[in-house]
């Protein structure tokens, strides 16, 4: 059940519809039987944050744990987030028409094997150390990254 | 809608046929949840999906493209959609 190749997508955006648009792709790619890469960066680290955790960090860094969002069940939106608004109106007309929200998605994609790869100078710009993010994820950096995308058969940014 | 891409329709030939509800469910959980009924069958057997997402009839056929299998029926009408896929490999 392959239809071979590989699929990578860079997630540079930490907003609720790019990374819906994302792991839909993600977990489709997977379900054809592809291999699928997903390389996490700036912003998009923000989705596989864990609750925030303030000890043992410098004040600019305990700024960033508290300004960021912290997790991907609390991703804005990018357009009509009306100061937070936007994403429990989109969480629940997601919930209502039957739409598969987020951190379902990621558990999924987690599941069916999709490799994500934290970017190490985004994580340490955001003041995150592994501690701060889920299990299961691989660090890396650029050559991970373009290893990946090399021999991929579709390659987005989102 | 009555489409038929074998020779034989497939309630002819006593397949081992395993059933999977995805009403209700919306793009991308019906693909998702065919690739693990996909992997449970054996080759020469067939799931039988029915869907009620408006994307699911075109997604189906390139679903069943990628990754090398063959639609065996796609039956309508629109929203109610009931797809036959043969396990080739």
């Amino acid at each position: 059940v392959s239809a071979g190749g590989r699929t990578t997508l860079m997630v540079h955006s930490g907003d609720l519809d790019r990374l819906f648009a994302a792991f839909s792709v993600a977990l489709g790619a997977a379900a054809a039987g592809m291999e699928v890469t997903m390389y996490f960066t700036f912003w998009g680290l923000t989705a596989l944050r864990r609750r925030r955790r303030f000890a043992g960090k410098s004040f600019a860094d305990r700024l960033l744990a508290w300004m960021l969002p912290d997790g991907i069940d609390r991703v804005p939106t990018s357009r009509m987030h009306l100061g937070g608004l936007g994403p429990r109106f989109f969480g629940l007309l997601m919930r209502r028409r039957n739409v598969t929200q987020l951190p379902e998605l990621l558990a999924l994609a987690q599941q069916m094997g999709v490799k994500m790869i934290a970017c190490e100078t985004s994580m340490h710009v955001m003041g995150l150390d592994r501690n701060d993010l889920i299990d299961g994820l691989v660090y890396g950096g650029v050559a991970t990254y373009l290893a990946d995308a090399a021999e991929s058969k579709v390659t987005l940014l989102v | 809608m009555f489409m038929c891409y074998s020779p034989i329709p497939h309630f002819l030939l006593f397949v081992p046929n395993l059933e999977l509800d995805c009403t209700g469910l919306k793009c991308p959980m019906p693909i998702v949840r065919l690739s693990r009924a996909m992997k449970e069958i054996e080759v020469g057997d067939t799931v039988t999906v029915h869907a009620d997402d408006a994307a699911f009839p075109v997604d189906i056929e390139s679903f069943v493209r990628m990754t090398g299998q063959r639609l065996e029926t796609l039956t309508g009408p629109a929203p109610r959609h009931t797809a036959v896929i043969l396990r080739l490999k």
